[in-house]
């Protein structure tokens, strides 16, 4: 499905289900222009010049720098969820 | 083998990306392209029907590419031709009169296409029993021995694992399954593609592959049948083709290997595998081999470089294929592969590999696998690409 967060035109996709677990595939329709280190307020586990991967209490992001992500064994149904952690990233990525 | 001229047949291979993704499907070479093209522009009628010129080019073009799918995988059976390697054993798994308390076998290291079928069969009160795998995917031919028995109607299992590229001695499996009356199906997928197949000699009764992974188009697959057991099948779908004279209260249905192929099937597709079997020919499935094995002893022994990764299938290079899956120490294999090819540029494909109790009961590791899988037109320098962007990114 497409999704509108702000002006950050994005596909999500469910990739799999397992053991209670899912994972979230971001693909965005235009590449971001903004820095990683924009996200320096987050929890950044990784941090790389081309991506980062941030820390949330019920999963971890990979975020590359052209805005693509990887939602990562986040509690099984939780699309509305990775809605929200992409809008927190996207909120602290394009300050 | 002339590896240059090779890549210049894959016009995909100038796109500027590395793809290790064969096992899920092989890049198309240009005379395949050309053989589904020229279809198109000069012989697109349909097979079997018309007494016009076009028409009969085009099913002897069709009809002999069959022939070349026979004679390619050594059988002095029938060949079908179908849209995939799945819907061949469903063929199989449909069209086999089934009583209750019947048997079939199979293993934990089979892919869905060849699980599937059969565990649907069991509200038949078809006994489906799924032997285990050892972590390199062995199978304990004793435990098979014991397993198959009187009431076995089928033992189904896989060539080579599309997960942990283990080569399957099915020729083995196929020599109990014979003394107990049962019939085999071999899921060739991962096996036609690269290794020299020889369906007589294996002793099977049917043999399934998909024709796209194999450098043939999308939408081909196929279905050898051996003539003993060829009665034993009855077609899954009836059509176009399917009968010779239908009355109100009779129907002769068309004899042969053509009651499979109902309704005007996928033409272009048929004679652009022909086209990729030809291909694969005139390589030459030996030097296809050679240069597998060569390329993954140089992806394992880099690999096994990293102390934080592990790698999966057997250890013996002439008991795989091209398939190399491992998984690196706290990282999820969906993030080894986006991470490849976001900064490197390198196809991979992770997770289960449609494989699930084989990555999940046997390999234990939930979320599956990074897969690596390796084909002819695949190159040492591109293998050194890949192990300095994992060292880059891990």
């Amino acid at each position: 499905m497409s999704s509108d967060t702000a002006e950050f035109k994005y596909r999500l996709t469910k990739i799999c289900v397992r053991a209670g677990k899912e994972y979230y595939h971001l693909f965005p329709e235009v590449s971001l222009v903004f820095p990683l280190k924009n996200l320096n307020e987050l929890d950044v586990k990784i941090s790389r010049p081309k991506f980062c991967v941030i820390a949330f209490p019920d999963c971890d992001v990979t975020v590359f720098s052209s805005g693509r992500m990887l939602i990562e064994e986040i509690p099984e149904n939780s699309e509305k969820r990775a809605r929200e952690v992409v809008d927190i990233i996207l909120s602290a990525w394009c300050k | 083998m002339n590896q240059e001229q090779i890549r210049k047949d894959f016009p995909q291979l100038n796109q500027g990306f590395i793809y290790f993704d064969s096992g899920s499907t092989a890049l198309k070479p240009l005379p395949v392209i050309r053989a589904v093209e020229e279809y198109y522009k000069t012989l697109s009628t349909s097979v079997g029907r018309g007494l016009h010129r076009p028409s009969n080019l085009a099913t002897k073009a069709y009809e002999e590419a069959h022939e070349k799918v026979r004679r390619f995988l050594n059988g002095s059976g029938d060949v079908i031709f179908t849209k995939n390697c799945t819907e061949a054993i469903n063929i199989v798994s449909h069209g086999i009169d089934w009583k209750e308390g019947d048997k079939v076998v199979t293993t934990c290291l089979e892919h869905n296409s060849n699980l599937l079928p059969w565990l649907a069969l069991r509200p038949k009160g078809v006994n489906v029993v799924i032997l285990e795998c050892s972590k390199d995917g062995s199978i304990d031919l004793k435990k098979l021995d014991d397993a198959v028995d009187e009431k076995t109607k089928v033992v189904a299992v896989i060539h080579a694992s599309n997960v942990l590229g283990t080569i399957v001695p099915v020729e083995d499996i196929s020599e109990i399954a014979r003394k107990k009356g049962a019939m085999v199906l071999i899921d060739g997928a991962q096996a036609a593609p690269h290794l020299k197949v020889n369906v007589d000699a294996l002793g099977c009764d049917f043999y399934a592959g998909s024709g796209h992974k194999m450098c043939g188009p999308s939408g081909t697959g196929f279905l050898y049948i051996s003539k003993k057991v060829f009665d034993r099948v009855k077609p899954m779908m009836l059509g176009g083709g399917s009968a010779t004279d239908v009355q109100l209260d009779k129907i002769t249905f068309t004899e042969g290997p053509g009651i499979f192929e109902a309704g005007t099937p996928n033409i272009a597709g048929g004679i652009g595998l022909g086209a990729a079997v030809d291909y694969l020919e005139r390589i030459g499935m030996n030097e296809i081999r050679k240069h597998e094995i060569e390329l993954s002893k140089y992806l394992i022994d880099k690999l096994k470089g990293f102390d934080n990764t592990e790698i999966y299938g057997p250890d013996d290079l002439a008991k795989r294929t091209g398939v190399v899956s491992f998984n690196v120490d706290g990282m999820p294999a969906h993030r080894v592969a986006i991470l490849l090819d976001e900064i490197g540029g390198i196809a991979i494909r992770s997770g289960n590999h449609c494989a699930f109790l084989l990555t999940h009961r046997i390999l234990d590791q939930p979320f599956g696998t990074a897969r690596a899988s390796l084909y002819f037109y695949n190159t040492l320098a591109e293998v050194d690409t890949f192990i300095n962007t994992l060292k880059d990114v891990i």
